[in-house]
């Protein structure tokens, strides 16, 4: 007998406005322990609809249930001139109130952990700003082009901690332009300029 | 309530995301022995035409006290991965506030110690007095720091950014020139908008009454309350941002 699984964020008809014109209407349910990944040409809004569901923008229209756990690893990331790795990852977690996870040791080298991160390549930053959506072990990560600029380990390193994460009962929701490298059971595709 | 973990966290907020505030802190450090200056190459009588160059150097401190309250008011990237997990922006910007608050505290204790260590050192008189000086800057930097908080609150608006200027700098004018007519000084240091010379300003308030101390601490600290209170309510008025501007969609 399936087991029912808990809708973890809800849209429902919702538009968004901006400086240029609307986006939506959009209608989504993603439930516990599934993948979504949002895919569309540039500007069809998904990073807009990330930062929707990570309650950064308000909707015009519709209703729109957020999870209270959650994260945001977002693109672009413009780091703070001077802050080094650690700092940036040792203040988040006193801001959540936990420790580092290992996901932080897995994507950053000892050496990435004490540079500036406004030194750091686009990979590094990258792998960084990734790493700390995973603090606090949020149930939802909203993830934002995460592969880009990543190296073949790097992919390999973020795509498996992700299906770790949707496989320990999380969720999330990744805006991708390379949907072939989140090809898991659990995948669920959504075209955000088809309404 | 157990405050130190708060103000050390407010303070690892400040010097870690917030350079400016160490540009604060450097400028009021560099500016702290301007009364010393004064007196170590001019003398209290002769000292006219200097006062300008004086003047520029709190103009400058200010100015640098306002541009890191206008940035304090702006939600930096990393608090704006702290909200998008659900924090209160508010909450984000008290802590920045705070970690400026707390960085010009110690750097205009600083500046007193370095001012009293050089008079010191020189046989120089202390006038005004270390505490008078310290806490002037002390006020001076917090006053001035959440004013620009204030003002960067209202930025989201052109014209309520200019029109705010604009009357901090009238009002200080009108103020200043005020004090100084009555006080009979018919040379008024125009540089002097920001801060009164405090000579002047007690001679000015000795013009209304027989306690020149008395009466400069007392509408000191009520000029200072008030924009404190002022630039408090405003920035908790003015916290909440419009989330759907593209700059605010930039920070994340």
């Amino acid at each position: 007998m399936p087991v029912e699984r808990v809708a973890v964020t809800t849209l429902t008809d919702v538009t968004v406005r901006t400086e240029h014109n609307p986006l939506g209407p959009w209608s989504l349910q993603v439930l516990a322990g599934e993948c979504v990944a949002l895919t569309g040409n540039n500007g069809v809004g998904k990073s807009t609809l990330l930062r929707l569901l990570c309650g950064r923008i308000q909707p015009a229209s519709g209703k729109a249930t957020l999870h209270p756990s959650r994260s945001l690893a977002p693109e672009p990331f413009h780091p703070p001139l001077g802050l080094r790795t650690h700092e940036l990852i040792g203040h988040l977690c006193r801001c959540v109130g936990t420790v580092a996870p290992a996901a932080i040791t897995a994507l950053c080298t000892p050496d990435v952990m004490a540079s500036r991160l406004d030194q750091l390549s686009r990979g590094e930053l990258k792998r960084v700003v990734v790493a700390q959506a995973f603090i606090g072990h949020p149930t939802l990560l909203l993830l934002d082009e995460p592969l880009e600029g990543l190296d073949r380990e790097g992919v390999a390193l973020v795509t498996a901690l992700v299906h770790q994460h949707i496989d320990g009962g999380g969720c999330a929701i990744i805006a991708t332009h390379r949907s072939e490298s989140w090809a898991h059971s659990h995948t669920r595709f959504f075209s955000v300029g088809v309404p | 309530m157990n405050l130190t973990p708060t103000v050390r966290a407010a303070v690892a907020h400040a010097t870690r995301l917030h350079i400016p505030h160490l540009m604060s802190a450097w400028a009021v450090l560099a500016f702290a022995a301007t009364p010393l200056a004064r007196h170590a190459t001019l003398g209290a009588p002769a000292r006219g035409g200097a006062d300008w160059v004086l003047g520029s150097g709190w103009l400058a401190v200010s100015a640098v006290a306002l541009v890191v309250g206008v940035l304090i008011a702006q939600t930096n990237t990393v608090d704006g991965l702290l909200i998008a997990r659900g924090q209160s922006a508010r909450r984000c910007l008290v802590a920045r506030w705070a970690g400026a608050v707390t960085v010009a505290l110690f750097a205009s204790v600083l500046a007193g110690g370095t001012y009293t260590a050089a008079a010191l050192a020189w046989s120089l008189p202390l006038s005004p007095t270390a505490l008078q000086w310290t806490g002037m800057l002390a006020l001076e930097s917090l006053v001035l720091t959440s004013l620009g908080c204030l003002l960067g609150r209202l930025a989201r608006s052109p014209v309520a950014f200019t029109s705010g200027a604009v009357l901090f700098v009238v009002g200080h004018l009108a103020d200043e020139t005020a004090a100084l007519v009555r006080a009979g000084d018919t040379t008024i240091p125009w540089l002097f908008i920001v801060l009164p010379d405090l000579d002047r300003f007690n001679a000015h308030t000795a013009v209304v009454t027989n306690s020149p101390l008395l009466t400069s601490t007392v509408v000191t600290a009520v000029v200072l309350a008030g924009c404190w209170t002022a630039a408090l309510i405003g920035s908790a008025l003015w916290v909440t941002e419009d989330p759907n501007s593209r700059s605010n969609q930039d920070r994340l």
